[in-house]
């Protein structure tokens, strides 16, 4: 028998010469896995490894790393198991193999391993696992490690991701609850930070994810100095979430937060003042609030002191928003936020953002000389911001005009150049419509802006400059001259400017009428321009009113009456929120939001997750395949691949020529595609915006997305135009809820239709 | 075995790094495949739930570094034995010798398994298991009910076995070991 087997032995090793040696990297990886020795194995696994993070495809090899998952060598065993969350989709009937391993090494005695196991076990988002895992994620929960326990409780959120259904049924919802009360804060923090998981991922309106109690808030409180800055976050996020009338009650949260506000991390002081701030506003004691106020500045200014400009950029966004509701809180911490030379450009905006919004008499002189500095830096951007802060510093503090407006007059003259004369004499002309009239501001002003009237070349600082001229037409020397020039050039002029010259030499022949009569000449000469040469139709209107009403019997009265009539004093040139804006804004510190200055609603999808699993089950096909795939599945399936398929091609014609023809034929051919797609599946273009939301709603998210993805393609190939379409779509996103998405799957097509 | 003489061979001879012996333990579910493993590595018997995927354990014998590999035999998991057939130098197959009812199933399974390239030079050995229990078919019935004899170009042997008393186990192996070696030579 041995001879036997002897002689095949030898025919396979002359058939292997003859074939010779196989090549390929996939090919040395395969044998290097299912070598005979231990080390060439751990080897292959770790060459494995690496071609994944490089993104290579290594997927083919799965059943071959997949047998490696059994082994002492800790080292291994994480490789391995990193393999197969990234891989475990691309074979997720495979998986299951990897089962016994699972369950073996969450019985392992090494607590690590044990966490290990249940963590991967968890992110293997394959709908067979979820059959196995009643046993090793029950056995965790209740582990005397509690490092394991909190890995198992943040698996229950990944499993309720999975299968709600299953997750509720075997009671791992109530575990993850009850562990909210367990002794270790690590733990807690988990537990709570799974269960806000579950919350966003639930839309079963019935099911009540869970209840926050004053016991539950009393346990919070006591784990809030031990846990990790995470689960510090997670609690304060709670205790943010978590209202009371027990004054009593909201002292004693805001005494425990107050020591977190001397975190090192930035997110963990953000979230505590929002806890303070939530809890402040059921306190009626005025003293104990103020004091409480006192002690958020410094906290707050210490973001400011960090290291790293993305950081002090989010910190300075969140006290702007803070400042608009206690504009007293830093009245103090003015030079905290001077510019330092090294800052980015988007930092010194930021900071003379809250600069001005801090400023009052007792620090407005340092501040204006602050601002001086900034107005002579070398950036335009700069240059330009500060120049408007020494407008607004002017417009909010009645007692630093005259300062402010000397200063900018040194600028100018010392100075010059035709960024700040520009921008000096709009923030001038804006000083002087916050307080009209005042004799001493005028001539002031006047004669600086008519100095340097040639250099005025933008279109705004010429509007300024203009709309001077109509209100003050007496402080101008020459000003015959000066209207001529307009007029002369009246035609090349933007239209909104026209319009502005219009009023102006209008409102100068009613205040000026009764001394010179040569103004008529120029009213008479702008009118005919303006009717009859002019191709604005707002232009032209308004000169035919300003004509018919000059031209009336009415009094002079009346006509002084309409045209003459004062703009009310402008109040401020700070931005400032919108009031429920504000709000939401404060309730929603050290998130994005306070990045974005939106409330969250406005960018964020509350159907995000619905969406994502459901464009989850359309990348498994197998899984829909084995779900008894309806019509409805293989229709979004096809959509997806159709679009894909057109996707593919455009990326491919983009790699191949740059000819404009091609790509347009192949752009409308991707559009037309869709469009024939939708008549298909029963929504043609031009009557979709009124299909009843009754089509079903999953068809029809994962038809926009896929469609999004492949109009942005498209879009990239034209580099024209495609900033606005896009942000059209944005938009659209944006504002309109899943009861209009039909609309949003066709713009697309329509948009790109409209572009050819 | 269609072993390739290679340089890495001879380093890991040098170096002394053992060259792991690949067998696996194949059979129907329930057949002991799992308490045979851990009978032959551990001397005990364990208590087992079924299988779901594999384990695997390396066993010292007779100088020897064997790899056990041990399959789940549920008839949703059979289908992938395949991926671990390459570089196989034995199967053990375990047999319940008293599920008559199922013996045509493990006879079909056996022989296509015994079909694939990948297995043409691996020896066979085949434990009639369960022999402790009342009812249990002898060894030559199970031969027979297996058709053993058909084998042709195989090194095989079928043996009487407990698993549970642990009787029948290391005769198995031995007659193994003894094939294996002649092979590896």
């Amino acid at each position: 028998m041995s001879k036997l087997s002897m002689s095949s032995a030898l025919e396979k090793r002359i058939r292997a010469f003859l074939q010779g040696p196989r090549k390929g990297e996939t090919y040395e990886l395969r044998s290097g896995l299912v070598s005979q020795y231990k080390h060439e194995r751990k080897d292959a696994i770790q060459r494995v490894i690496q071609a994944m993070t490089i993104g290579k495809d290594v997927s083919s090899l799965f059943p071959d790393v997949l047998k490696n998952i059994a082994t002492y060598d800790l080292e291994q065993k994480k490789l391995v198991y990193l393999y197969l969350m990234n891989y475990a989709k691309t074979h997720p009937e495979l998986c299951i193999l990897a089962v016994n391993t699972f369950v073996q090494d969450t019985e392992d005695p090494n607590p690590l391993i044990r966490a290990l196991a249940i963590r991967t076990m968890g992110c293997i988002r394959v709908a067979r696992m979820v059959d196995y895992i009643e046993i090793p994620l029950s056995r965790t929960l209740k582990d005397d490690n509690p490092y394991v326990r909190k890995t198992a409780a943040i698996c229950v959120a990944k499993l309720f991701d999975l299968n709600p259904e299953i997750c509720i049924e075997l009671g791992f919802l109530d575990e993850l609850k009850s562990l909210i009360k367990d002794s270790n804060p690590m733990v807690v923090a988990n537990a709570l930070n799974a269960l806000y998981e579950i919350k966003d991922m639930n839309d079963d309106n019935n099911l009540q994810i869970f209840i926050i109690n004053e016991e539950i808030i009393k346990n919070l409180l006591l784990c809030l100095n031990e846990c990790t800055e995470w689960g510090r976050i997670t609690i304060l996020t709670t205790l943010n979430d978590y209202s009371t009338n027990d004054i009593e009650e909201a002292n004693h949260i805001i005494e425990r937060v107050i020591p977190q506000l001397q975190h090192a991390n930035p997110s963990v002081v953000l979230s505590s003042i929002k806890v303070i701030l939530h809890h402040l506003s059921i306190i009626q004691n005025n003293d104990i609030k103020q004091s409480i106020l006192r002690k958020l500045s410094a906290p707050l200014v210490s973001l400011v002191s960090s290291s790293i400009p993305e950081a002090q950029y989010v910190g300075l966004k969140n006290i702007r928003i803070l400042l608009e509701k206690y504009p007293q809180i830093l009245s103090k911490e003015l030079r905290v936020f001077f510019i330092k030379y090294s800052d980015p450009l988007y930092l010194k905006l930021e900071k003379l953002e809250i600069m001005i919004r801090l400023a009052n008499d007792n620090n407005s002189a340092l501040l204006l000389g602050e601002l001086k500095e900034y107005a002579m830096e070398i950036e335009p951007v700069l240059v330009s911001k500060a120049i408007n802060c020494i407008g607004s510093v002017a417009i909010t503090l009645a007692g630093s005009v005259i300062k402010s407006i000397n200063l900018l007059i040194n600028l100018i003259d010392e100075r010059g150049g035709d960024l700040i004369i520009n921008e000096s004499i709009i923030v001038l002309t804006n000083i002087l419509r916050r307080y009209p009239g005042k004799n001493d501001l005028i001539t002031l002003v006047i004669p600086v802006i008519a100095n340097h009237i040639n250099e005025l070349n933008s279109n705004d600082s010429l509007s300024a400059y203009v709309y001077l001229l109509g209100e003050y037409p007496k402080y101008f020397s020459h000003l015959s001259d000066k209207l001529k020039i307009l007029i002369d050039g009246f035609l090349e002029f933007d239209s909104s400017l026209q319009l502005l010259i219009l009023t102006t030499i209008v409102k100068i022949n009613l205040v000026l009428s009764d001394s010179q009569s040569q103004y008529s000449n120029y009213l008479q000469t702008v009118l005919e321009l303006a009717t009859k040469d002019c191709e604005n139709a707002d232009v032209r209107d308004k000169a035919y009113i300003y004509w018919r009403l000059l031209s009336s019997s009415s009094s002079s009265d009346t006509k002084h009456q309409i045209i003459l009539s004062k703009l009310p004093p402008i109040k401020t040139t700070i931005s400032s929120f919108n009031p429920v804006v504000l709000e939401a804004l404060v309730s929603e510190l050290s998130t994005l939001s306070s990045v974005y200055h939106k409330p969250s609603f406005t960018f964020i999808d509350p159907h995000a997750y619905t969406s994502l699993q459901s464009e989850s089950s359309d990348g498994g096909k197998k899984r829909v395949k084995a779900n008894k795939s309806n019509i409805e599945d293989l229709t979004k399936l096809a959509k997806a691949e159709i679009i894909n398929n057109s996707k593919n091609e455009n990326l491919l014609d983009f790699d191949d020529d740059d000819n404009g023809i091609s790509d347009n034929g192949n752009g409308t051919g991707s559009a037309s595609l869709l469009d024939e797609l939708n008549d298909l599946f029963s929504a043609p273009p031009t009557s979709t915006s009124s299909i009843p939301s009754s089509a079903d709603s999953n068809t029809i998210t994962t038809n926009t997305n896929g469609g999004e993805g492949s109009i942005n393609d498209i879009l990239n190939l034209f580099n024209t135009s495609q900033p606005s379409v896009t942000q059209d779509f944005n938009n659209l996103n944006l504002s309109n809820s899943t009861s209009s998405s039909t609309t949003k799957s066709t713009k697309p097509s329509q948009d790109l239709l409209d572009l050819f | 075995m269609g072993q390739t003489f290679s340089f890495a061979n001879i380093f890991s001879k040098l170096w002394g790094t053992t060259r792991e012996i690949r067998i696996l333990i194949l059979g129907l579910d329930g057949a002991g495949k799992t308490t045979v493993l851990y009978r032959l590595q551990l001397g005990e018997v364990v208590t087992t739930k079924p299988t779901i995927g594999f384990n695997v354990e390396t066993l010292k014998y007779k100088n020897l570094t064997l790899n056990i590999w041990d399959l789940g035999g549920q008839t949703s998991i059979r289908p992938y034995w395949r991926c671990y057939y390459s570089n196989t130098a034995a199967i053990i197959f375990v047999v319940d010798s008293t599920d008559k009812d199922r013996i045509d199933i493990a006879c079909k399974e056996l022989h296509t398994m015994l079909k694939e390239e990948e297995l043409q030079d691996s020896a066979l050995l085949v434990f009639a298991n369960k022999q402790d229990q009342a009812g249990a078919m002898t060894a030559a019935e199970v031969s027979q009910a297996l058709n053993l004899t058909d084998l042709k170009d195989r090194s095989w042997s079928i043996v009487a076995s407990s698993a549970i008393k642990g009787e029948g186990l290391t005769e198995g192996l031995d007659w193994l070991m003894d094939v294996i070696k002649d092979e590896q030579l």
